[in-house]
């Protein structure tokens, strides 16, 4: 059950690394905190959880942040709003549009060969989730500097897709 | 901002108040209450920013990294029994759900 502890603290180690400076205390908090936890799987539910307490944090400092621009002109930071917004959402537009074809090619794929869907389900989580958080992880690396927002958009929908799996398979583990 | 006295954050503030001396460790609060990580640590993370509870690395063995711990501050602790008292009705009722999930 090594693997679960490593996703657990793999998960959480990301997490911490992309964090604001604001929430990287409260990510290194939760990583130590591991170090106490017994069971694996226990492990595995701690840093899902704490994940998503992180990324909450991370929204209400942006609406700190964003709270603190409404000093400046009025039409400045609409634009400013305006271009943040469309390009996260565009990030995660493309993100998504990236999974579904991926699902889509998975399902065609279990349609023609059937036998794909037996046993441990490697071949989706590789179709499904390994190729496109490799994808989404080298587009966030070369789009950071030049298109930062939409690299955000990806980067969020990339965690929102890892953490699902990881509670999915936390989930199903035993069935 | 007013903080959000949801029956999560009064038990939090209740297991704060059993001994409020004492600093208490992330993973300790969330097996003393009940609560998973990620009830417990947004909630955490409010009352810090609310300065109701004071936060410190402890270094407990050498060689290995420090553990995040946590206290109310006396502020804090005027808060909770304040709320403690306005509360206490709502409160037994949140314990009781707790315990019963």
């Amino acid at each position: 059950m090594l693997i679960l502890r490593s996703a657990a603290s793999i998960l959480l180690r990301v997490v911490s690394q992309y964090s604001p400076t604001q929430s990287r205390e409260w990510a290194a908090a939760t990583i130590r905190e591991l170090d106490f936890i017994e069971s694996d799987w226990e492990a595995l539910r701690w840093a899902a959880g704490s994940t998503t307490a992180l990324v909450g944090h991370w929204g209400h400092d942006m609406e700190a942040s964003l709270a603190g621009h409404l000093r400046y002109p009025e039409e400045l930071l609409m634009k400013d709003i305006r271009k943040k917004t469309l390009g996260t959402m565009s990030g995660i537009g493309i993100a998504l549009a990236l999974a579904l074809a991926a699902f889509g090619v998975y399902a065609l794929a279990v349609y023609l060969v059937p036998s794909l869907h037996t046993g441990v389900p490697w071949p989706a989580w590789i179709m499904v989730i390994a190729v496109p958080e490799t994808i989404f992880a080298i587009c966030v690396v070369k789009m950071w500097q030049r298109k930062r927002y939409q690299a955000v958009g990806i980067l969020l929908a990339a965690m929102v897709l890892a953490t699902h799996f990881a509670i999915h398979i936390a989930g199903h583990w035993n069935d | 901002m007013k903080l959000r006295l949801s029956p999560q954050t009064l038990i939090v503030l209740e297991s704060f108040l059993q001994e409020p001396e004492d600093w208490k460790y992330g993973y300790d609060i969330s097996r003393s209450t009940g609560l998973k990580s990620g009830t417990l640590y947004p909630i955490l993370m409010r009352l810090a920013d609310r300065k109701l509870l004071q936060t410190s690395w402890e270094t407990v063995e050498t060689g290995k990294p420090p553990r995040h711990m946590y206290r109310l501050t006396s502020e804090g602790t005027q808060f909770a029994r304040q709320h403690r008292i306005t509360y206490s009705g709502r409160l037994k009722g949140a314990v009781f759900t707790a315990a019963k999930a």
